[in-house]
């Protein structure tokens, strides 16, 4: 039973200099269920990639799998080991049947021209039975649940003989029953001597299924414990333990009235949110992935649709239905994926940071591009936006510049409330300073901003109150005076407990 | 990160390229030169400028229609109807003339008509959600079979000298064909409206991150409005010179038009998945395929060659794109 199935040694990896991974030993014993728990950003997905074949390991890291050392180039040679992954999104091919995906990774055992349809449904069927799923197994998976779908894929694994499965946030996105029922196959595969790496960051669901506990903070091993052993607490502690450094220090700002009032707001994924913003008040906004706080702002926005409560700017009720009348109503909105919503990639520098400015600035639709590359110019170097020249698409510039560049946008429209989600995402340390400092300066002009953070050191030091979220739902309001990085985490997994 | 600082002295625009970021910018120019050197050593005869202007004549609706479609790629989209649009725009214009209607009124209403076919192609891709491949695939064999149905297939002759004689033979200075001043006027306004009005800036938004140009809160659906009805307007005014040119509304005719337009786009550098574009670069996809039309029937060269040989150009073309802009990666910088 103790014997070590797959060892991890020294393992560290670096993207573009930026250390996201460092000396991870890890053992996982045979036959075990062991969870890997993190905030995000701890490294847990760069740690699955490089188990699962996706990307190796820097030089020095070393796997060995019963023993035996491995080099996986490619996640067909992690399969080959027996090492199957279940992503959180799930890579099925929809229109193809539940038997079809089941095979498709063991096609070197029907070889020949033809499909051989019955043998594939044979086998589906005797493998979904043994996880409790009574199904026709020719039906497209498209028709599935989620649930059943990722039955599906642990079917997969199961038929192609897998001897460690990984399981990233399998629970993150299906309903509680189905997420007990997923537990409960995943106690069964450990008895039949499966082993499982399970990764989430649902407290309660470890401390029920977990054999031993790993914790990863920023990139580095915290330690790995036996989950009968410790509370959900000490396992808190263990993932934030993390000290402040490098922090910008808030800045004192007088505080105006209320700019942005949100009252009992609803929308599909998230319900009775309330909070307020005060002009030159910085409020941050906490969770775990999935709280649905990125949703709230599109909601803010008008990029979602809202289904109950009220949103009041400056004492009137606003009622956003499209990015049109938000902006109107003065509000900018500083979206997570840069590359997705924030710029125009291929275009020019100086065309980005003038997309809300054109709408404007026009003499009957003529734009005069002399007037909006100043523009641009100053903004550069109010930002400190590092760039060769104007002209260069953004494509070209680092993660920082490309954030200050995707900011410069709203700064020229003069916005008074301003929802920055995730700003400080994937940039050195340096730009980060950098933004939280605009932050401040913003701020000191009035405007009301909040910020959408996962990063609870810069969310603590940054904000004058933290609302926290979880699962859509509101849990709490800190304020400035009393965040800690434990109440906030605590509040962030509340009904998750 | 100081001294990086010290290193990037502020540039001005555009201040910095290098030698291969020049070749891509000029490289319509570059082949058109080249081409028309090997031509005129094998066939001296090729620079003859009575030779030029009926080559460029020839090339003139092609180049309007591709102005339009130039447009709508830059956008995100694609326009296949632009033929069928021209074709019933002539015939229409034809029709009318035939049934005594008088050349005042049938022009706007067959100017209106080519909008409105324009506006049911925004009506299906904006509202319909459906793909502008697959929406201008229906509505150019829609429209084509209005253009055969209202004439019973039959070619329509226009009686009215006066507008073909203007519209497709006309000249001014003694020298200068009619359709090329046409085509020169709609140069300078599509290329003010795509270089300088919020049209053209949208457009690029819209095709370079249509998520992006949302949340600048761009008014995306007007947007694309205007440029299908625009396009429309264009490909109208491409079956009029058309038309004036056969003296006739032909309800089959310029049914490689719209593939000559989004081919001379592509040759300028227009980027098929949107975003990238400019009017200049299709003008001079446009005069390519103008030479090389004209080179090749001076060699003798059957027509059908010389449909090979757009094709292969493109692929050429194509392929030298992705082969210079993979050479000037711009260096990051940190």
């Amino acid at each position: 039973m103790s014997e070590n199935i797959l060892q991890l040694r020294n393992i560290g990896k670096t993207f573009f200099g930026v250390n996201v991974l460092r000396d991870v030993n890890l053992d996982i014993r045979k036959g075990e269920v062991h969870a890997l728990l993190g905030e995000n950003g701890a490294g847990k997905s760069t740690l699955i990639k490089i188990i699962s074949g996706y990307q190796p390991p820097d030089k020095g890291g070393e796997i060995e799998v019963n023993g035996q050392k491995v080099h996986f180039r490619s996640p067909r040679d992690a399969k080959n080991a027996g090492i199957h992954t279940i992503y959180q999104e799930l890579s099925l091919c929809l229109d193809m049947s539940i038997a079809e995906n089941i095979v498709i990774d063991k096609q070197e055992e029907y070889p020949g021209f033809m499909l051989r349809q019955r043998e594939f449904n044979k086998r589906a069927t005797e493998v979904l039975q043994r996880l409790g799923l009574d199904i026709d197994p020719s039906i497209k998976v498209r028709q599935l649940s989620i649930a059943q779908q990722q039955v599906v894929e642990i079917a997969k694994a199961i038929s192609a003989n897998a001897k460690i499965i990984l399981m990233d946030e399998p629970t993150s996105s299906i309903s509680q029953k189905d997420a007990e029922r997923l537990l409960e196959i995943v106690r069964n595969l450990r008895d039949e001597g499966v082993t499982i790496l399970y990764i989430s960051h649902r407290l309660h669901e470890i401390s029920e299924i977990a054999d031993r506990v790993t914790v990863l903070r920023d990139g580095n091993m915290v330690g790995t414990v036996n989950a009968s052993e410790v509370t959900t607490q000490d396992l808190i502690n263990m993932m934030v333990g993390r000290e402040m450094t490098n922090v910008y220090p808030k800045r004192q700002v007088e505080l105006g009235d209320v700019v942005l009032k949100v009252e009992d707001l609803s929308s599909d994924v998230f319900e009775h949110v309330s909070f307020e913003v005060r002009s030159g008040e910085i409020v941050g906004i906490g969770g775990l992935v999935g709280a649905k706080r990125t949703e709230l702002m599109e909601a803010l926005f008008g990029l979602r649709k809202i289904t109950g409560g009220k949103i009041y700017v400056k004492g009137k009720e606003y009622n956003p239905n499209s990015p049109r009348s938000a902006i109107k109503h003065g509000i900018a909105f500083v979206t997570e994926d840069r590359k997705k919503t924030g710029l125009v990639l291929c275009l020019p520098v100086y065309e980005n940071v003038n997309m809300v400015n054109a709408d404007t600035m026009h003499k009957f639709g003529v734009l005069n591009w002399k007037d909006l590359q100043n523009v641009a110019r100053s903004h550069r170097d109010k930002l400190n936006i590092r760039l060769a020249n104007l002209g260069q698409t953004a494509s070209t510039l680092s993660g920082g510049n490309q954030q200050k560049v995707a900011l410069a946008k709203w700064l020229d429209f003069e916005p008074e409330i301003i929802l920055f989600d995730e700003p400080t995402r994937g940039i050195d340390i340096g730009a980060k300073t950098e933004i939280y400092s605009i932050m401040g300066d913003l701020a000191a002009q009035g405007v009301a901003v909040v910020m959408v953070s996962s990063e609870l050191p810069e969310l603590i030091s940054v904000t004058d109150q933290i609302v926290v979220m979880c699962e859509g739902k509101m849990t709490g309001i800190v304020p400035h005076s009393e965040a800690t990085q434990e109440r906030i985490m605590t509040l962030a997994a509340a009904s998750l407990k | 990160m100081e001294s990086n600082k010290k290193d990037i002295q502020p540039l001005e625009l555009e201040s910095r390229m290098s030698f291969g970021q020049l070749m891509i910018r000029l490289r319509t120019v570059l082949i058109l030169i080249a081409l028309a050197i090997i031509f005129t050593i094998l066939k001296p005869k090729f620079m003859n400028p009575r030779n030029l202007m009926n080559m460029i004549k020839r090339m003139s609706y092609v180049a309007i229609t591709a102005f339009g479609i130039t447009f709508v790629m830059t956008l995100g989209g694609l326009d296949l109807s632009g033929g069928s649009i021209a074709a019933l725009t002539g015939v229409g214009l034809a029709y009318m003339l035939s049934k005594g209607v008088s050349l005042a009124i049938a022009l706007p209403v067959v100017l209106v008509l080519a909008l409105i076919m324009g506006l049911i192609n925004a009506v299906i891709v904006v509202e319909g959600k459906i793909a502008p491949f697959l929406t201008t695939l229906a509505t150019m064999n829609i429209y084509r079979g209005i253009a055969l149905t209202l004439t019973a297939g039959r070619t329509v002759t226009i009686k009215a000298k006066g507008f073909t004689d203007f519209f497709g033979n006309g000249k001014v200075f003694g020298q200068v064909p009619i359709p090329i001043l046409i085509t020169v006027f709609f140069l300078v306004v599509c290329w003010f409206l795509y270089s300088k009005t919020k049209l053209g800036f949208y457009c690029r938004c819209i095709g370079g991150n249509e998520e992006a140009a949302k949340v600048a809160g761009i008014n995306i659906r007007a947007v694309k409005y205007i440029t299908y009805i625009f396009n429309a307007l264009l490909a109208g005014f491409a079956g009029l010179i058309l038309c004036s040119l056969m003296n006739a509304g032909v309800p089959d005719i310029g049914s490689d038009l719209s593939m000559d337009g989004i081919s001379a786009a592509v040759l300028g550098g227009t980027a098929i998945s949107g975003g990238v574009g400019s009017i200049i670069g299709t003008l001079g996809g446009a005069l390519i395929m103008a030479i090389l039309n004209a080179g090749l029937s001076l060699l003798g060269a059957q027509s059908h060659v010389q449909i090979l040989v757009k094709g292969l150009v493109i692929i050429f073309a194509v392929l030298m794109d992705n082969a210079l802009k993979s050479k000037t990666r711009v260096q990051k910088i940190k």
